[in-house]
C-alpha cells in the first residue's frame, strides 16, 4: 500500500499548487459600505446596482469591490452605476462604459481576451498536467511491478524492492510538505501584519453616530450656558463677573470675537485689572491659532510689569518666546511659572511639560531637578508593558523620586511631581507623606500648606495628618493670619481637637468676612457655631 | 533488469516537476512582493486606457473669467491637464514643480470637488501656475477622465489626444524623468 500513499501525497502537493487558481472563485464578502441615501427606491434596480457594484474594483483600495469600500471614489462610482441604471442602461453597457474610462482593471473578474487567456487557462492547464503526471507515474510503476514479477530474482518479494527503489520515500515527502508549511508561516510572521485589527464599517458608523450624538448634546449644553450668561449680563450690565462668565461661555463655543469683546468690557469695568488683561491676551492668541500676536505681547508685558508672577501672563510670555525660537527665554518664564504658581492649579504641570518641549526643541540640557520623572525610554518601556506591569513600573519610578527627595529635599519641583503622582495613583498614604514632606520643606509656600490641610477634609483625619496640620497651620498663620483659609482651618483643627472655644473664635472671625456672600455656607457656619457654643 | 533505470527515472521526474513549478512560482511571487516593499513595483500607477484617445471634456464652470480658456484654445501645442483640489496636501507640494513646468507647456487645472473660495485661498497661499482653471464641483467631470485620486495629470498632444497619465504629485524629477521625455517624443 505504500506506493498508493505516495500517490496520495503527490496529489496533495499538486492540489496545493492548484489552490492558487482558486483565488478567482473566492466568495464575495458581506458588505456594509453602502449608505442608505445612495440606495434606489426600486428594490429590483437596487439589487442590480448591488450586483454590479460587487463586480467593480475600487481603484483606491484595490482588493475591495466598490460595494465593500467606503473610499470617496467608490461612493462616486456607486452613484454613477445607479445613475446609469436609472437611465435605463443594461448591465453590460454599464460595465462597458466604466471599462472604457478605467480599463480592465476596474473589473474584479478579469475579462477573457488574448491578454488574459493564459491567466484563465492556467488552473486547468495545471490540473491537466497534474493528472497526466499522475497517470504516467502509475502506469510506469505498474509495468515495473509486472516486469519484476516476471524476473525470477524478484519473484519471491515483488512489492518490497519496488518501494525500496522509489526515488523519494513518503517520509521525505512528508518532511517537505511540513517544511513548506513552516517556511510559509515564518515568512508570514516576518512580512504579514496579523496585529492589524478588523474595522468593520458598521462598527465605525455606530461609533461615529454615538460621537455625533455626544457632540450635539454637548453643543446644546454649551448654547444653554451661553443663554444663561447673556441673561446674567442683561441683568447686571456693570458686573465684571457677568462679563467674564459670558466670555467663558463664548470661549467654550470657540467664538473668539465675542469672547474678546466680553473680555474688553470686563477689562473696562474692572479698571484695567492685570488678571483680565492676561485673559484678553490669551483670547487674542487663541483667535490667531495659538500665535501670540503683537497686541497680546503688549498686554502681557503690561501685566508682568504690574504683577511679575501672574501665572497666565508668564505662560503666554513663555509661549511668545518659544514661538520666536527663544527657547532659553521660554524656559526661564516657564520655570518661574512652575515655581510660583499654586500647586493645585494646572499651571505647574503645563509649565513642566512645556519646559521639556522647549528643551527638546532647543537642544538644551535641563538641570537635574527639571528633568521629567519619566524620560522617553521610560515612557516607551511603560507603553510596551502589560497594564499590571505598567503600574509596577510607574510605582517603582515614583518610589525612586521619593527616595531622591529624602536626600535632596530642597527640590520644590520634585515635591510637586511626587504629590501629583501619588494623587494620580490614588495612594492615600503616599500622598499624605508627600504633602507632609512638601509642607515641611517649603514652609513659605502657602499653596503646599493649604494642600496638606485640605487633604484632611476628605475622609477620617488621621493622627499623622493632625500633627502635620498643626505645623502647617503655624506656617499659614505666619504667612497670612487673617486669611479666610487660615481662619477656616484653625477653627476646623481646634474643633477636631475638642477645643470648642478656640473653634468658635476662629469661625466667628470667618463669619464676619463672608457675611452677605450668597450660598448656604454662611448659614451652615452659623449653625455650626451655635452647636459648638452649646458644648 | 534493463527496465530498472526507467523505473527510478520516471517517478523522479514526476516528483521534481511540481517542485520545480512551485519554486518558479515562489520566485515570481517573491520578486513581486519585494518589488512592492521597496517601491520599484508601483501598484498606484495603474495603466490608463485613455492613453492614445481624445481627451474627455473639461468642466463647464471656470474659476474666473481670465482663467476660462477652453482646450481648443491650446490646440496645436501640448498641454498638461492637472486634476487638483485645495483640500489635497500633495497638490500643495506639486505647485512649485508645476510652476516650473508651466514655462514649457501650459498647465490647465480641474479643481476636483472644490469650493471656489477655497481654491482662491489656495492660490493666494501657494501661487497659481495654471493657464486655465475649471471647477468640477461634484467630481463628475474628473470621473470621465478616469481619475481615482488627486492629484492626477494628463499630458495632451497638439491634437488633444492623451499621451501620458501620471497619478500622484509632480515633482522636479517627475518632470525630468517622465514628462520631458514624453514631450520630446512628441516633437
Amino acid at each position: 500500500m505504500i506506493p498508493f500513499m505516495r500517490q496520495m501525497l503527490l496529489m496533495v502537493l499538486l492540489a496545493s499548487f492548484l489552490s492558487v487558481g482558486g483565488v478567482f472563485f473566492g466568495a464575495a464578502s458581506q458588505s456594509f459600505a453602502i449608505s442608505p441615501e445612495e440606495q434606489l427606491s426600486n428594490p429590483i434596480l437596487e439589487d442590480r446596482a448591488r450586483g454590479l457594484s460587487a463586480q467593480l474594483r475600487c481603484l483606491v483600495c484595490q482588493n475591495q469591490s466598490i460595494d465593500d469600500s467606503d473610499a470617496d471614489l467608490a461612493v462616486d462610482l456607486r452613484k454613477q452605476v445607479r445613475a446609469q441604471i436609472t437611465a435605463g442602461l443594461d448591465d453590460e453597457t454599464i460595465l462597458d462604459n466604466l471599462q472604457a474610462t478605467y480599463g480592465d482593471y476596474i473589473l474584479l473578474n478579469p475579462p477573457v481576451n488574448p491578454a488574459t487567456y493564459l491567466l484563465w487557462a492556467a488552473p486547468f492547464l495545471l490540473l491537466g498536467a497534474g493528472f497526466a503526471l499522475f497517470w504516467h507515474y502509475r502506469r510506469s510503476a505498474r509495468s515495473a511491478v509486472a516486469d519484476m514479477s516476471k524476473d525470477p530474482e524478484f519473484a519471491e518479494e515483488p512489492s518490497a524492492p519496488a518501494s525500496d527503489k522509489a526515488p523519494i520515500s513518503p517520509k521525505a515527502l512528508g518532511v517537505l510538505a511540513v517544511s513548506i508549511i513552516c517556511t510559509s508561516f515564518i515568512l508570514y510572521s516576518q512580512l504579514g501584519q496579523p496585529e492589524i485589527a478588523a474595522q468593520p464599517l458598521s462598527k465605525r458608523t455606530a461609533e461615529r453616530d454615538a460621537a455625533q450624538a455626544q457632540d450635539a448634546k454637548q453643543d446644546a449644553a454649551l448654547q444653554e450656558a451661553l443663554m444663561t450668561a447673556k441673561q446674567d449680563v442683561a441683568q447686571n450690565p456693570q458686573s465684571v463677573e457677568s462679563q467674564l462668565g459670558l466670555a467663558l461661555a463664548y470661549a467654550r463655543l470657540d467664538d473668539f470675537p465675542n469672547e474678546i469683546a466680553a473680555l474688553r468690557r470686563a477689562l473696562k469695568l474692572a479698571d484695567e485689572a492685570p488678571i483680565i488683561k492676561a485673559m484678553l491676551a490669551e483670547a487674542l492668541s487663541r483667535q490667531a491659532d495659538g500665535q501670540v500676536t503683537l497686541p497680546a505681547r503688549a498686554l502681557i508685558s503690561e501685566v508682568l510689569a504690574a504683577i511679575p508672577n501672574e501665572p497666565r501672563a508668564l505662560f503666554i510670555a513663555g509661549l511668545a518666546a518659544y514661538q520666536d525660537e527663544g527657547f532659553e527665554q521660554a524656559i526661564t518664564y516657564w520655570m518661574q511659572l512652575a515655581k510660583t504658581a499654586p500647586v493645585r492649579s494646572p499651571w505647574p504641570a503645563l509649565a513642566q511639560r512645556n519646559i521639556q518641549l522647549a528643551a527638546e526643541e532647543g537642544g538644551i540640557t535641563l538641570p537635574e531637578e527639571w528633568r521629567p520623572v519619566l524620560d522617553e525610554d521610560d515612557v516607551s518601556a511603560i507603553a510596551s508593558a502589560s497594564s499590571d506591569d505598567q503600574r509596577e513600573m510607574i510605582l517603582a519610578m515614583v518610589e525612586g523620586l521619593e527616595a531622591r527627595l529624602q536626600e535632596t529635599a530642597d527640590d520644590a519641583q520634585g515635591w510637586q511631581r511626587l504629590i501629583q503622582a501619588r494623587r494620580v495613583l490614588e495612594d492615600e498614604a503616599g500622598l499624605l507623606r508627600a504633602l507632609i514632606g512638601g509642607a515641611r520643606n517649603f514652609p513659605d509656600d502657602k499653596s503646599v500648606q493649604l494642600a496638606l490641610l485640605e487633604h484632611g477634609l476628605s475622609g477620617e483625619p488621621t493622627q499623622q495628618w493632625q500633627d502635620a496640620a498643626e505645623q502647617a497651620l503655624d506656617n499659614l498663620a505666619r504667612l497670612d493670619n487673617q486669611g479666610l483659609e487660615y481662619l477656616f482651618f484653625a477653627g476646623h483643627l481646634a474643633r477636631l481637637q475638642g477645643n470648642a472655644n478656640q473653634a468658635v473664635i476662629h469661625f466667628e472671625a470667618l463669619a464676619t468676612h463672608i457675611e452677605g456672600i450668597d450660598g448656604g455656607f454662611y448659614d451652615e457656619l452659623m449653625a455650626l457655631i451655635a452647636e459648638l457654643k452649646t458644648q | 533488469m534493463s527496465d530498472k533505470p526507467k523505473i527510478s527515472q520516471r517517478p523522479r521526474l514526476a516528483f521534481t516537476l511540481p517542485i520545480a513549478a512551485f519554486f518558479i512560482f515562489a520566485v515570481i511571487a517573491a520578486v513581486g512582493l519585494f518589488g512592492t516593499i521597496n517601491g520599484t513595483r508601483q501598484s498606484d500607477q495603474l495603466p490608463s486606457v485613455l492613453v492614445g484617445k481624445p481627451a474627455p471634456e473639461l468642466p463647464v464652470t471656470a474659476f474666473s473669467d481670465d482663467l476660462s480658456k477652453p482646450l481648443s484654445e491650446f490646440s496645436g501645442q501640448p498641454v498638461l491637464v492637472n486634476v487638483m483640489a485645495s483640500w489635497c496636501a500633495p497638490c500643495r507640494a506639486e505647485i512649485p514643480a508645476l510652476a516650473l513646468l508651466s514655462e514649457e507647456v501650459p498647465v490647465i487645472a480641474i479643481a476636483y470637488k472644490d469650493k471656489r473660495d477655497d481654491t482662491a485661498k489656495f492660490f493666494a497661499q501657494y501661487g497659481n501656475p495654471f493657464s486655465a482653471v475649471w471647477m468640477d464641483y461634484d467630481g463628475s467631470y474628473a470621473m470621465k477622465w478616469g481619475i481615482y485620486g488627486v492629484p492626477e495629470s494628463f499630458l495632451l498632444d497638439g491634437q488633444g489626444r492623451i499621451v501620458l497619465r501620471h497619478a500622484g504629485p509632480i515633482f522636479k524629477d517627475t518632470i525630468s524623468d517622465v514628462i520631458m521625455p514624453a514631450l520630446e517624443a512628441l516633437q
